[in-house]
């Protein structure tokens, strides 16, 4: 039977995982050391964890996995460049993991999900102005930490400049009703005049405790009452918590980043929504919010098996066992194997024959099974 | 949870060599083809762990003469159309092999090596190249030759269900079993190819426990031959494969006075070389003699064949490595050896391109049932082959001149949520049915002479567990609620063989009654079948054709032993 694994030698592979057809092994995707995907990925979206999710078929859990970094994955999956993709350890081996494709299919599975209500959490209140995806984010993942968020969007629907693109403007439809679905406020043809000498006492007269500015580009140049600006003239933020000079006032997306991708524009609206429910709570902005600097785990593929990527259509996307086909392919660098279900285990040898670390050590000699010449089963007992 | 929805032509159940074979046949027909298996996604069934040797009557040897051989080894017990239908086939598929890139053995004049079976003239296996590799390499074959076919493969998805539109298919229902997610699937024709399973004995390669017997029975399908089992000799403590090469090589089994006691008590004319079934017979008798423990003596293999037997890759030769690192030379040694009920050998009854008596629900492979107790080996590699590329080119056929069935999402979620309720809770856990299961199969007058008393015994004891333990199983994860389903098949799987072992009160091929030690020449040969009614198992005879059959049976395999009668009523006392 299955006797051990040598944790020294375990690249985290998942041969055993994915080979094994008595179901006996997992993998500890827990490790310090991330995966060079989750190291070129500008959300740190947990890849290794999402791909080992989907080898399980864990179709919700692999969602939510990528939910808590990446708000909008059907948007995401179309519009990121992949930049995860260059360092696979697969590209060593035959073809990178089609990581974008894999997003792209979640964010869709993402976009059918009937969302309820979030609870409400918290007393004070925080106003998003500009419904773009920055914005949006943020609005996203202040709901759904319970506190009442409203946004405030001037143009008549929700998605900024990506309102030209016919899929991704229906795509931010989805989205922004399920944001009102949790609980959100979206309120449409609604400009505050950021310019203006009085728009933060406004919002401060309405209760407001925090205000995420996600304007996009218009402010370039302008100056907001009371706010420092940066030497390209958009508003000066910390870069990680996105908090500008006034300590409840924060930029995200175009009005504060140069060149700001539309990824990036996400990832500042979440880092945002961090800090802003930092100081709603009493806190520092910055409470927990400093990247710590990963080391990077190694990528051996010596001895592995090719396989070749699953077909992707001609959009790139990815069906659902297309999904979980490619997601297989993901060597979930970093992480390792442990023997989750020994009695499982039938001495076949498959995980063994094809680790290619060689860690896995299998006992020739099998469980001991009932068998007709033993002395209470040969008696012809009465 | 979300449950994932799956819509295709053609359904199949089972991911080993017949459901692929199926798959690809039936994808020239259907836009769509879906194979799901409970393994992961490429292990590709037990045929991969096999040698990957198989039965195939080559362009020299005459069909007439192998059918009047097999029909004697089979004691007339035989399926003669359907075996017809095998061996006929057997060498397209076996060039089918040879194109995808499969290698088989040849010798130094470059022919074919073939093994005789059982002691037979005619009936002989073609081994696969290298050894140890043969099935490996079969399965990588045969996965490559399906790239560009409209055939997808989803791995670790439990099947607990065929849902029905009135009396037609319509469909499958289960789960992932790694995540306990549901599955929905609609499909215009299933195609059912996961063995009827066995009692996880021995090794992986002779026993997947499956949930089979369950769907089919369910779904109303009638199973035939349950009275059956492969009866496996094996190293008592570790696995071998391979003795149904070694045995006509020179291997044999020999006691502790050191006789070959086959040949010198039970069969002077084969010796060991002859079906498991009948040197299992020989065993118990020696054992109980006094004369045990028994032990596997290949020191007659002739030399020249060594290199042919020593397992040369794969898991033989880790295996073999790692015993010789531990002290134990399975060649030099005397290593002993215990038989175990390993598979069942019933299978649902089908017509000869695997139609069940269902609409739109078929069964390829070893889904139906072909050998009757006694085995040839390489018979499943070439009948998972064979009936796997008909019942393929059937089913395609059928589901692309038919419309869709309605599927019943309520009918189907509430199918689903009988299993899905147990997840989450603790219980008697899913091992320990196997393990009772496996003990209520072990007594040798349940499985090797069999008795109307031992049988009973068990039967008597499988009610109980399914009324004390079967409601309180637990499944604490998705892991567990897999095994779970598996292990009420396996109770449900065991039940079919005693109540069809009661049924059959007559000796003949792989069954042998202790208290009805011959043939029962006054009744008409006929099969033992399975139907449900309700929760019932309903257990009725049905008459072979025999005057569509060309061979009358005329002699008879079990008349070439002779086990003591005295010794054989022992087990009745």
């Amino acid at each position: 039977m299955i006797s051990s694994i040598d944790e020294e030698k375990c690249t985290g592979c998942g041969s055993c995982v994915k080979t094994c057809a008595l179901d006996v092994f997992r993998l500890d995707t827990r490790n310090e050391k991330i995966a060079p995907c989750m190291a070129a990925c500008p959300a740190r979206n947990d890849l290794r964890e999402i791909h080992y999710l989907l080898q399980q078929s864990r179709l919700d859990e692999a969602l939510d996995c990528l939910k808590l970094t990446m708000p909008f994955p059907a948007l995401a999956g179309r519009l990121c460049r992949r930049p995860c993709e260059r360092p696979c350890s697969r590209h060593a081996l035959d073809e990178s993991v089609n990581i974008g494709g894999i997003e792209t299919f979640l964010g869709d599975r993402d976009l059918a999900r009937a969302l309820s209500p979030v609870p409400r959490r918290h007393i004070f209140k925080a106003a998003v102005i500009g419904a773009g995806i920055a914005g949006l984010s943020a609005a996203w993942y202040l709901t759904k930490s319970g506190f009442p968020v409203t946004v405030f969007e001037a143009g008549e629907k929700a998605g900024g400049h990506l309102r030209s693109d016919s899929v991704c403007a229906s795509i931010i439809d989805i989205y922004a009703a399920q944001l009102q679905a949790m609980g959100a406020e979206l309120r449409l043809e609604c400009r505050f005049p950021l310019t203006g000498p009085s728009w933060r006492e406004e919002l401060e007269d309405l209760d407001f405790r925090a205000i995420v500015i996600a304007a996009g580009s218009e402010l370039k140049g302008k100056t907001p009452c009371g706010l420092e600006l940066s030497d390209s003239g958009r508003i000066k933020v910390d870069p990680h918590t996105f908090q500008s000079s006034v300590r409840t006032v924060f930029a995200v997306g175009d009005a504060a980043l140069d060149n700001a991708s539309d990824v990036l524009s996400m990832v500042s609206g979440r880092r945002a929504a961090q800090a802003v429910g930092n100081i709603l709570q009493g806190a520092n902005a910055d409470m927990g919010m400093h990247v710590r600097l990963h080391t990077v785990a190694s990528r051996d593929v010596s001895g592995m098996e090719q396989r070749s990527p699953h077909p992707a259509g001609s959009d790139g996307s990815l069906t659902l066992e297309g999904t979980l086909e490619e997601s297989l392919r993901c060597l979930t660098c970093g992480s390792r194997a442990y023997i989750a279900y020994p009695e499982d285990c039938m001495t076949c040898f498959a995980c063994e024959t094809h680790c290619p670390a060689g860690a896995i050590d299998v006992d020739p000699f099998k469980e001991f099974h009932p068998r007709h010449l033993d002395r209470r089963f040969i008696g012809g007992r009465k | 949870m979300h449950a994932t929805k799956l819509k295709t032509d053609v359904l199949i159940i089972g991911g080993g060599f017949a459901g692929l074979w199926a798959a690809r046949q039936a994808a020239r027909h259907v836009k769509d083809v879906l194979i799901v298996d409970k393994g992961p996604r490429d292990w590709g069934g037990l045929g991969g762990m096999s040698g990957g040797d198989m039965i195939t009557l080559h362009a020299d040897q005459d069909i007439n003469e192998w059918m009047d051989e097999i029909v004697f080894f089979n004691d007339g017990l035989c399926d003669q159309l359907m075996m017809l239908d095998t061996l006929r086939d057997s060498l397209p598929r076996f060039h089918d092999y040879e194109a995808m890139g499969h290698t088989f053995t040849r010798d130094e004049k470059g022919d074919y090596v073939r093994i005789p079976q059982r002691g037979l003239t005619h009936v002989s296996l073609t081994t696969s190249a290298p050894t140890g590799k043969g099935g490996i390499n079969m399965r990588a074959a045969l996965l490559r030759s399906m790239e560009g076919c409209s055939v997808r493969r989803m791995g670790n998805i439990m099947i607990t269900a065929i849902t029905k539109d009135g009396n037609r298919v319509s469909g499958a229902v289960g789960f992932f079993n790694r995540s306990g997610e549901p599955v929905f699937i609609e499909a215009k024709a299933v195609l059912i190819t996961a063995g009827t399973g066995g009692w996880k004995a021995s090794y992986l390669q002779n026993s997947m426990a499956s949930g089979c017997v369950e769907l089919a029975l369910d779904a109303g399908a009638r199973l035939r031959n349950f009275e059956f089992i492969d009866n496996w000799n094996v190293p008592k403590l570790f696995a071998w494969e391979g003795q149904t090469v070694l045995l006509p090589l020179g291997g044999r089994f020999i006691n502790n006075q050191n006789e070959e006691f086959m040949a010198k008590r039970y069969s002077p004319v084969l010796g060991s070389k002859t079906d498991t079934q009948y040197n299992i017979r020989g065993m118990v008798l020696e054992v109980r003699a006094g004369r045990g423990p028994i032990v596997f003596d290949t020191s007659r293999i002739p030399e020249e064949c060594m290199k042919e037997v020593t397992p040369a890759a794969g898991w033989m030769k880790l295996n073999n490595d790692k015993l010789k690192e531990l002290g134990v030379d399975f060649f030099k040694d005397k290593i002993e050896w215990m038989p175990q009920p390993i598979a069942s050998e019933g299978g649902i009854a089908t017509d000869l391109e695997g139609a069940t008596g269902v609409e739109g629900l078929f069964a390829a492979g070893t889904a139906q049932s072909l050998p009757t107790g006694v085995y040839f080996g390489g018979l499943s590699i070439c009948h998972c082959a064979t009936s796997g590329y008909k019942t393929g080119e059937a089913i395609g056929r059928y589901a692309a001149g038919c419309n869709a069935p309605s599927f019943d999402q309520d009918q189907a979620e509430e199918l689903l949520n009988r299993e899905l309720s147990h997840l989450g809770r603790a219980g008697i856990a899913p091992k320990d049915i196997v393990r009772v299961t496996q003990e209520l199969m072990a007594p040798v007058d349940v499985c090797v002479l069999k008795t109307d008393r031992g049988l009973r015994r068990s039967l008597a004891r499988l009610e109980e567990v399914k009324h004390e333990f079967l409601p309180a199983l637990g499944a604490e994860d998705p892991h567990y609620l897999c095994k779970m389903v598996e292990a009420r098949g396996m109770l449900k799987l065991t039940e079919a063989y005693l109540r069809s072992s009661l049924e059959r009160t007559e000796s003949r091929a792989g069954h042998f009654r202790a208290d009805h030690p011959c043939r029962d020449e006054a009744t008409p040969l006929y099969w033992v079948e399975i139907c449900q009614n309700g929760q019932n198992m309903v257990i009725e005879r049905k008459e072979l054709p025999m005057s569509d059959y060309p061979v009358k049976p005329y002699r008879y395999y079990m008349d070439q032993f002779t086990f003591p009668l005295d010794e054989i009523e022992s087990f009745l006392r």
